[in-house]
């Protein structure tokens, strides 16, 4: 008897509205996927390459100053 | 699952992870009455249930990035029902716990007619419908996954976490319950037709 219980009917316009809801929602994760499996563009990778430059050099920089500091003081 | 084959299921989670819509869609469409019926038989309001089946959706899509390949989309979305509805009966312990003084308050009663009420059609599906209700909540969702949404024992173990030997068991003593709620009912209403017509 338990098996042939009715179906009870959710509201349909309620339910539309949340799945447009959820619609929404995996729009968004959608794009958050795309865009972190784009390749970076040939202005992106330039500007890595600049900022990885940029720290190399103040890292050499402070390097060669403690040696002439250390040079110094003795 | 009883609404699509494995293959077709392993396809959907894969769509769902990418942000397909249309998977959405189709995965809705399957199961979005199934749930409703679950939660609305387990809460015995039509409001309640509707609340937690949208708080349902929501959280499936907020996951749904982060399903593994092997997801077995049903269990998971019973899952989330009713750990949804665990929860909410919880806070409501709390809000009782903290209403208890002004409780004299409130109107008594459902405020809104409840889902059987309203659908309901024969008498049998009356006395199965009052007689389910009046089972435990544990037991209420035991046979309400097993007997009415159709999934094996283990299926309806892993959703309860609890072992699929205790899950027999509760489904055993719930429908031995249902059966003597019912019998009962039938007993007092043969006796009231007596005493009426003599």
């Amino acid at each position: 008897m338990i098996e042939q219980l009715p179906v009870l009917t959710p509201d349909a316009a309620r339910a539309e509205r949340v799945a447009a809801r959820c619609r929404a929602t995996l729009a968004r994760h959608r794009q958050r996927i795309e865009a972190a499996a784009m390749p970076p563009g040939p202005r992106m990778l330039a500007l890595e390459r600049a900022m990885v430059l940029g720290f190399c050099m103040v890292y050499l920089s402070a390097i060669f100053l403690t040696a002439l500091e250390m040079a110094g003081a003795r | 699952m009883t609404c699509m084959d494995r293959e077709s299921e392993l396809e959907l989670v894969a769509r769902l992870r990418a942000g397909d819509a249309g998977a959405f869609d189709v995965v809705h469409g399957a199961f979005n009455t199934r749930l409703f019926n679950f939660l609305a038989r387990l809460a015995r309001r039509r409001d309640v249930a509707e609340d937690l089946l949208e708080e349902t959706w929501l959280r499936f899509v907020d996951r749904a990035p982060r399903l593994r390949d092997e997801t077995r989309l049903g269990p998971f979305l019973f899952t989330v029902a009713r750990n949804l509805y665990v929860s909410y009966c919880r806070s409501r312990l709390i809000e009782d716990s903290h209403t208890v003084g002004m409780i004299g308050l409130w109107p008594s009663g459902t405020p809104w007619p409840s889902p059987f009420d309203a659908t309901v059609a024969s008498e049998t599906e009356q006395r199965v419908e009052a007689a389910l209700a009046a089972l435990p909540a544990v037991d209420r969702e035991a046979l309400l996954l097993v007997a009415v949404e159709g999934m094996r024992p283990a299926e309806a173990a892993e959703i309860c976490g609890i072992a699929p030997v205790a899950m027999r068991q509760r489904i055993s003593r719930a429908r031995a319950r249902l059966a003597r709620t019912l019998d009962e009912r039938s007993e007092a209403r043969l006796v009231a037709l007596k005493e009426a017509t003599t």
